[in-house]
């Protein structure tokens, strides 16, 4: 499972360097996703390369999603058309804050350190 | 006039379902009036091919499940066969999308989703069993949904 981290000023970035989030990745990616991410900060979810998400894909960013706890945030970026229409169908587009790009989600992340 | 069915068979595991998906995106690309259903058609097939997979053969690899998709006029027509265990209580789960909580992050779900988008999306599901073979048949409307 490609799952690559990078380091910003206020978040986490990892992305998911395949074309599908599906079943047949969807456990391989928790285990990697609490291995990137484990004792860090707040996470952005960056999925640009992702063509494709079903519903165990959607469930594994979930079961993560929770995984963080309270206190940590984690946010989600650049969504293809059948990735955001599985969110809007499922109202997970509720739950998460979801950006167009990862430069909004990071600017995003930054606003509330701005006045430092 | 149509273009030709797709028919196709498809092992049940993971991976298979994934290049079968590939496929059937490949082939939908080629037929315009249908490609403004072709994200709708593979997320569907996606649930009900995995479903297949994961409760019919149980995560046993190997066992057949036959696709069918036939573009009518209105609709991309779908047929799945499978030879797995028979669906509990003799037809498919009927349920609409699992609540959600935004403010509970721990209270959200980790699945349920599929059938909810299923049921969402397509029309005229019916379920049969015939000996000892799944018979799932449905529709896609061309309109969306």
């Amino acid at each position: 499972m490609p799952l690559s981290s990078s380091d910003h000023d206020y978040a986490q970035v990892v992305h998911v360097d395949d074309t599908r989030l599906d079943a047949s990745i969807a456990i391989q990616f928790k285990e990697d996703f609490r291995n990137l991410t484990a004792g860090r900060g707040d996470v952005i979810l960056e999925m640009s390369q992702v063509e494709f998400l079903d519903s165990s894909g959607l469930g594994s960013i979930v079961a993560v999603f929770k995984g963080l706890g309270p206190n940590r945030a984690m946010a989600l970026a650049g969504l293809q058309p059948a990735v955001a229409k599985v969110m809007t169908l499922t109202r997970m587009n509720t739950v998460f804050a979801i950006f167009p790009t990862l430069d909004d989600a990071l600017a995003a992340a930054a606003a509330p350190h701005a006045a430092e | 006039m149509a273009p030709p069915d797709i028919v196709t068979t498809v092992l049940s595991d993971t991976e298979h379902v994934r290049r079968a998906l590939d496929d059937v995106r490949d082939s939908m690309d080629a037929v315009p009036e249908y490609r403004a259903i072709g994200d709708t058609t593979q997320i569907i097939l996606a649930e009900v091919l995995n479903n297949v997979v994961e409760h019919a053969y149980r995560y046993e690899a190997g066992h057949p499940i036959h696709v069918k998709l036939s573009f009518g006029p209105d609709a991309l027509n779908c047929c799945v066969v499978d030879e797995g265990v028979a669906m509990p209580e003799g037809k498919p789960p009927n349920g609409g999308m699992p609540d959600l909580d935004p403010n509970d992050p721990d209270s959200l779900p980790e699945g349920g989703f599929g059938w909810a988008m299923i049921n969402m999306m397509t029309t005229g599901l019916t379920y049969t069993r015939n000996g000892g073979r799944n018979e799932l048949v449905f529709s896609i409307p061309k309109d969306g949904t």
